[in-house]
């Protein structure tokens, strides 16, 4: 088993196996080795988010490794496990911050998983609505943004 | 509460919106339009993609798919990855009468099959780039009617060794068809070169 506590100090205990889908543990644990039982810090996840992370990775221990061919396989945001999509009903914050665990504790497939997400949440919105959604600040001055309006004029909302 | 997302992740998310559509937010910030028009995000973008274009080993193209007609107006990393993955295979492109819009790109010089290139009747702006004179296998080209202007690149064209037709003038506002002394002549309808490369005649209707 492995010891990981939240940056509100919360301790989880999970099985190694689990653990081992972040590389990030995975890489810690073969640092310091199998006898130490010292918690793992992990200063940039929640409780409340790490306890999400552990549900999804409880989720897919079983799962077998990608297989070669999943490379040449069609693509789209769209194919998501119906069990994965369950999981990735939450709130936009929520979204956001799991996408963040994921992506600092170094686990593809959640990351992979929480992009496909947002990308489905976010297709078809116009600009201002992007702007919004990841709280970013128009800092074109209006004739710059007129000059790409142009230029964006073949796929500029209809 | 406002979560700042790393420019990283949003790369990872608009990858996944549609090479046709993810170029509309350029718009969105400075930043945003910086990665949007990176070689590395339109390669990642539409490699993703590459399943939705079609049959991707085409030799003859008689309609454009959407993201054909993408490729006239797509920005330079676009169209020169669009080309290599989706068009370079092929060796006949029929695509004239197609309300086709935009420029035709300089990255048309990597379509390195191509032996017959028709865009007549379009809605096509711009010139004609240089680059067609490195299309070595072009046996025929048709650009009439559509709006291009400036100069025909010529002296590019005589390294078309294959080049027997070259429908280019008529309809469109070019001027150096043939030669200094044609320049002004508008309604070139066919300029005839030699196998080897020469300009032997131009017809003018």
């Amino acid at each position: 088993m492995v010891k990981i506590t939240s940056s509100d100090n919360q301790e989880f205990t999970i099985a190694k196996e689990i653990a081992n889908q972040s590389v990030l543990i995975k890489n810690m644990l073969e640092d310091v080795g199998e006898a130490d039982d010292q918690p793992i810090p992990l200063p940039n996840v929640s409780g409340a988010i790490l306890q999400k992370v552990i549900e999804y990775a409880t989720m897919h221990k079983d799962d077998p490794p990608a297989a070669p061919e999943e490379e040449t396989r069609p693509k789209s945001s769209e194919d998501i496990e119906e069990r994965d999509k369950e999981f990735m009903n939450v709130d936009q914050g929520t979204l956001f911050e799991v996408i963040l665990a994921a992506n600092y504790l170094d686990m593809k497939n959640l990351l992979d998983l929480g992009c496909k997400t947002v990308a489905n949440m976010i297709k078809g919105k116009s600009v201002e609505e992007i702007r919004k959604t990841f709280n970013i600040v128009n800092d074109f001055t209006p004739e710059e943004e007129e000059q790409i309006r142009k230029e964006n004029e073949w796929c500029e909302d209809r | 509460m406002d979560y700042i997302i790393p420019l990283e992740i949003l790369e990872l998310i608009l990858v996944w919106i549609d090479p046709k559509h993810v170029l509309r937010y350029r718009r969105v910030s400075k930043v945003f339009n910086s990665f949007l028009l990176n070689r590395h995000f339109a390669r990642a973008n539409l490699q993703l993609h590459k399943s939705k274009y079609g049959t991707l080993n085409r030799e003859s193209s008689i309609e454009p798919t959407d993201y054909d007609r993408c490729w006239f107006v797509w920005p330079k990393a676009y169209q020169e990855i669009y080309a290599d993955i989706a068009l370079k295979t092929l060796t006949l492109v029929f695509w004239g009468d197609q309300n086709i819009h935009g420029t035709i790109p300089r990255a048309i010089g990597r379509l390195q099959n191509l032996q017959q290139l028709y865009l007549h009747r379009n809605m096509l702006t711009g010139e004609i780039p240089a680059e067609i004179g490195e299309l070595e296998s072009l046996g025929t080209i048709n650009f009439r009617h559509n709006r291009l202007r400036g100069n025909v690149p010529l002296i590019r064209f005589g390294n078309l060794r294959n080049l027997i037709f070259a429908y280019i003038s008529a309809g469109n506002s070019l001027c150096n068809v043939a030669s200094s002394s044609l320049s002004g002549v508008h309604e070139t309808v066919c300029a005839v070169f030699r196998k080897d490369g020469i300009l032997v005649e131009v017809l003018v209707g």
